[in-house]
C-alpha cells in the first residue's frame, strides 16, 4: 500500500479528530482519583475518579448505606464536596450516621449534648458535605438537573445514590430495559458533569444469608456490569462458615475499568460508632 | 431443555416426581452456579406453604426458580487476589500524600 502523507488526514471533520489535535493539556493531566480513605481498598481501586460510576452491592443488612456514608465522609475529609442522596433513609438518620463517624460516638442511640453539638458543628464547618432531605424517589431526568446544580452551585464532585431502584421507573415486564436505560444515563451524566457517582444496587435474592453475593447477582446485572466503571461487593465474613472474625467485612473489587486490578480488601465494622476501620 | 410433561410436585409424597438422572444432569450443566439440590429443597418447602399450594411444580416452575437463583453457590470466594503491579505504587503514594490524617482516622488501633 502506498504511504499517505500525514498532512492529508489532520483536518478534523465533525466527530473525527486526529489525536495530534487533542489539547496538549491531556498529556499532563492524570485523573488521579480521590482516595477512598482506606489504603487497603485504594490498592485495588486507586481512588474514585471523576467521570466514573462505582456500584456498591451487598446482601441485605451487610451495611451498604453505612459503608457508602463513611466513604462520603472520607471524601469530604479530603475537601471534596459530596452530596448524599438516600431515598431509603430519613435525613436525620443520615445526619446521625455522619456524626457517628465524625465524632466516633454512637449518635444513632444518643442525643447530642452541648459538647457533641460544638464538635459536630466545627467538623461540618471544615468539611463540605450535603444531603438530599427528600426521601421520595426521583427520576433520572429530574436528578440530572439537580446534579448539574449541585456541581455548579455547590462544587459537588462525589455523589452517593442510595439506591438504584428509586431512580428506575418500570413495570414488571420492562425492568431490565429500565435499569439499562437508567444506568447508561448515569454513566453519561458522570462523564458529562465530571462527577463521581457511588451507586448502591440491590442484588437479587440469594438462597441464604450466608452465601456471598456475586457480580451476577445484581438486579439487571448485564447493564450494570457494562456501564459501571467499578463494582464493589461487600460481604460480612461472619455470615460465611469459614470465617467467624467479628465485624470483618470483605470488600471485593470485582471490576475496575481504569486499572483492571481486582481483589479483596478487608475492613472491620465498628458497632460502637457505625463505621469501618482497616488494619 | 426438552419438554418433560411428567415432571410435577407430588403433594402426598412431598417431593418432585419425574426428575430423572438425565434431567438432573442437564440442570446441573445449565446452572453451574446454582446449588441444585439445595434449591430443590427450597422449592419443596415453598410448594408446601400456603402461597405455593396453587403451583404444580412443573419443569417450567423449576426453570423459572433456578433462573432467579443463579448465585446460590459462593462466587469468587477463594479466588486469590491479584498482585498489585509495582508500577502503581508511585501513583498510590501520590494519592495518599495529601491527607495523611485520614488514614490514621480510619486505622484500627492495634
Amino acid at each position: 500500500m502506498e504511504a499517505t502523507s500525514p498532512s492529508v488526514f489532520v483536518q478534523p471533520i465533525g466527530n473525527i479528530v486526529p489525536v495530534s489535535d487533542l489539547p496538549i493539556g491531556y498529556r499532563q493531566e492524570i485523573h488521579r482519583g480521590i482516595s477512598t480513605g482506606w489504603k487497603s481498598l485504594d490498592r485495588y481501586l486507586q481512588g474514585l475518579r471523576k467521570g466514573e460510576v462505582t456500584v456498591v452491592t451487598a446482601d441485605t443488612g451487610v451495611g451498604k448505606t453505612t459503608f457508602c456514608t463513611h466513604l462520603m465522609v472520607n471524601c469530604a475529609m479530603q475537601d471534596t464536596h459530596v452530596w448524599i442522596n438516600s431515598w431509603e433513609m430519613r435525613p436525620e438518620i443520615i445526619m446521625r450516621k455522619i456524626a457517628s463517624i465524625a465524632l466516633r460516638k454512637s449518635m444513632k442511640v444518643q442525643n447530642f449534648d452541648a459538647k457533641d453539638n460544638a464538635q459536630f458543628d466545627e467538623w461540618l464547618r471544615k468539611y463540605p458535605i450535603y444531603v438530599n432531605p427528600n426521601t421520595i424517589g426521583t427520576d433520572i431526568s429530574v436528578l440530572a438537573g439537580e446534579l448539574k446544580k449541585a456541581r455548579d452551585q455547590f462544587g459537588v464532585q462525589v455523589v452517593m445514590l442510595d439506591h438504584l431502584d428509586y431512580l428506575v421507573k418500570y413495570t414488571r415486564q420492562q425492568l431490565h430495559e429500565a435499569i439499562d436505560e437508567t444506568v447508561k444515563r448515569l454513566h453519561e451524566l458522570a462523564f458529562e458533569l465530571e462527577m463521581h457517582f457511588v451507586l448502591i444496587c440491590h442484588p437479587r435474592q440469594t438462597s441464604t444469608s450466608t452465601e456471598e453475593v456475586g457480580i451476577h447477582s445484581l438486579k439487571g446485572s448485564s447493564s450494570i456490569k457494562q456501564y459501571a466503571d467499578n463494582i464493589l461487593i461487600l460481604h460480612r465474613c461472619s455470615r460465611s462458615e469459614s470465617d467467624n472474625e467479628s465485624g470483618k467485612v470483605k470488600i471485593r473489587v470485582a471490576k475496575n475499568r481504569m486499572f483492571g486490578t481486582e481483589g479483596n480488601a478487608y475492613l472491620f465494622y465498628q458497632p460502637q460508632w457505625d463505621g469501618y476501620l482497616e488494619l | 431443555m426438552k419438554k418433560h410433561p411428567s415432571i410435577h410436585f407430588d403433594r402426598n409424597l412431598g417431593s418432585f416426581v419425574g426428575l430423572s438422572e438425565s434431567i438432573m444432569k442437564e440442570l446441573h450443566r445449565n446452572y453451574p452456579n446454582v446449588a441444585l439440590e439445595k434449591e430443590l429443597a427450597r422449592m419443596t418447602t415453598w410448594l408446601q406453604s400456603p402461597k405455593g399450594k396453587q403451583r404444580k411444580g412443573t419443569i417450567g416452575f423449576i426453570i423459572n426458580w433456578l433462573n432467579n437463583a443463579t448465585t446460590s453457590l459462593p462466587e469468587n470466594k477463594d479466588e486469590p487476589c491479584e498482585e498489585i503491579p509495582a508500577i502503581l505504587n508511585p501513583y498510590l503514594e501520590e494519592l495518599w500524600k495529601q491527607h495523611p490524617h485520614l488514614y490514621l482516622f480510619n486505622r484500627l488501633a492495634t
